[in-house]
């Protein structure tokens, strides 16, 4: 062959070459998109499976169902709940505790009957392994919502969005997951290093004088009475070890109106999200109602310690990543209780006087942390 | 998301595979050039330009493909730390594999063997499980949480005392 037909056969492919990307990027692009987002559905979907396969064997084996449970927790898993309307945000608060309030107990009849054999702390558990699998499997379902109607609508703006927020989508998945497994066994997860914290300060101090506890003082919520340093602390938490968050709002409104006001501070204990960069397990103090979660905790006690009687509100959060709140306790967070326990005592000695009153808050979910 | 580790032969590979790639493109370049510009290296024709540019860029991707199989996936065991009630007079501890229904604060039926005090479960944490276990040694100073860097494999009962 000649080398100027071979030039000419090289220009041709060269226009060919050219106007294929020129016309097509896009398509290549979305064909590329479409390829990462189905790998990830891949990997969510074998996530869910797992989670479901992984839920009923803990049911079949702790709660010992009368019939099987797999058609009741598809049910579960497909459970919805329907937000307050806030177009008149006047009472929306009341009207979402409400909505919480009957979701909670739906949902503690429905394990209640799934799994009778269940003590009140593992049916906790299985409480929130559901609540997990749930959390996986409806990620599962919205990627794939936005990928099929990606494809059907051939919309790059789709796709492109959920292909570039997919790194996060999934390590937030891949962090449910391992708290589902968590919650499974018990284990503690990140989330709960504010009661951990609160019990570690008790537990040293239950050395001196041992403690008032006050189980169940408010639903899911215990009260351990004890003196710290000449003060009376009154500790509050979720009832372990089970998987519980209870409402430590109501707990806190609760004892603040039956001591008539008489409280001199509010130490709230928290797990916080971190900035990348910083290390996990820091210890941070602030000011405020530090309490995640849906508003009606916080709102409880801005309005009831706060605001009716002006209660100085501190708050120490140990920073912490996403992934690290869902996980099982890691090396970094346990290393730091025992500082974040120091940074307690060190805000009540300096905060607060001999023979005051004062109310410390450890709020997250217990899983896998006795009182 | 931080980048997966490779172990020693995926990293090996991945650099091979990075030097095939670029070295075919290298020569698809040049044959491009030679195409298009008239300049023809001394060394290879054109034809040879093209099937070795190829030909790396070929390889490079297998190996490529090679290397992620030596993608290491960290490994986790969870891990409950046992200390004696008596804890600071005691420094007795150790660490066993998490067992059902283990809780942090949980009062164990053991007794330690130094003070021979109640045992408890201090903490329950997750570590990762390393290739090569480096020996623990006997003896320990540490009084709190924060010093203790657990294992990841349980340690027999281990005592630590007070220097």
């Amino acid at each position: 062959m000649q080398t100027n037909e071979l030039n000419w056969i090289f220009q041709i492919i060269f226009l060919a070459f050219f106007f294929i990307i020129f016309f097509y990027n896009q398509r290549m692009q979305l064909w590329m998109m479409q390829k990462q987002i189905e790998a990830a559905l891949r990997e969510l979907q074998q996530m869910s499976n797992e989670g479901k396969d992984l839920l009923i064997k803990i049911v079949n084996e702790k709660g010992k169902p009368k019939e099987d449970p797999r058609d009741r927790l598809q049910a579960l898993m497909d459970f919805f709940v329907v937000e307050p309307v806030n177009a008149d945000p006047a009472g929306v608060i009341w009207r979402m505790e409400h909505i919480l309030d009957i979701r909670k107990f739906r949902w503690e009849k429905e394990v209640a009957e799934i799994a009778p054999a269940a003590s009140r702390d593992v049916a906790a558990n299985i409480e929130g392994t559901i609540e997990a699998a749930m959390s996986v499997y409806y990620i599962f379902k919205v990627i794939r919502h936005f990928l099929l109607l990606g494809k059907k609508t051939k919309s790059l703006i789709l796709i492109m969005q959920v292909q570039m927020q997919l790194p996060l989508i999934m390590l937030i998945a891949k962090a449910i997951f391992k708290a589902l497994k968590a919650f499974g066994s018990g284990i503690p997860i990140g989330d709960g290093v504010g009661p951990f914290i609160v019990s570690g300060l008790v537990r040293e101090y239950s050395r001196k004088s041992l403690p008032l506890i006050t189980k169940e003082y408010t639903e899911d919520i215990t009260l351990i009475e004890q003196n710290i340093e000449g003060r009376n602390a009154f500790i509050i938490r979720a009832t372990g070890p089970g998987a519980r968050v209870g409402k430590p709002g109501e707990a806190i409104k609760k004892l603040v109106e039956e001591k008539n006001g008489q409280i001199n501070h509010l130490i709230m204990i928290d797990a916080g999200l971190k900035l990348e960069g910083e290390k996990t397990g820091t210890i941070i103090e602030g000011v405020g109602a530090v309490i995640g979660g849906p508003p009606v905790e916080k709102y409880k006690i801005e309005e009831a310690a706060g605001v009716k009687y002006q209660l100085p509100m501190d708050g120490i959060v140990i920073e912490e990543s996403q992934e690290d709140a869902f996980s099982p306790l890691g090396k970094d967070l346990v290393n730091a209780i025992p500082r974040a326990i120091e940074r307690v005592k060190n805000m009540i000695m300096t905060r607060t006087s001999e023979g005051e009153n004062v109310i410390i808050a450890g709020i997250g979910n217990c899983c896998g942390i006795g009182d | 998301m931080s980048e997966p580790k490779l172990t020693v032969q995926g990293k090996i590979l991945k650099g091979i595979a990075y030097i095939f790639l670029g070295t075919g493109l290298i020569f698809l370049m040049l044959a491009l050039s030679s195409i298009f510009m008239g300049i023809n290296p001394p060394f290879l024709d054109l034809p040879y330009l093209f099937v070795f540019g190829f030909s790396l860029i070929l390889a490079g991707s297998f190996l490529l493909v090679a290397a992620q199989q030596g993608i290491i996936k960290p490994e986790f065991t969870t891990l409950s730390l046992v200390k004696c009630n008596n804890t600071p007079d005691c420094k007795y501890r150790k660490t066993r594999k998490f067992e059902e229904n283990d809780y942090v604060f949980k009062e164990l039926d053991e007794t330690c063997e130094k003070c021979y005090g109640k045992l408890y479960i201090a903490a329950i944490l997750e570590v990762e499980k390393k290739a090569k276990q480096k020996k623990v040694p006997e003896e320990k100073p540490e009084e709190t949480l924060q010093q203790i860097e657990p294992t990841s494999e349980p340690t027999e009962r281990k005592e630590v005392e007070k220097k």
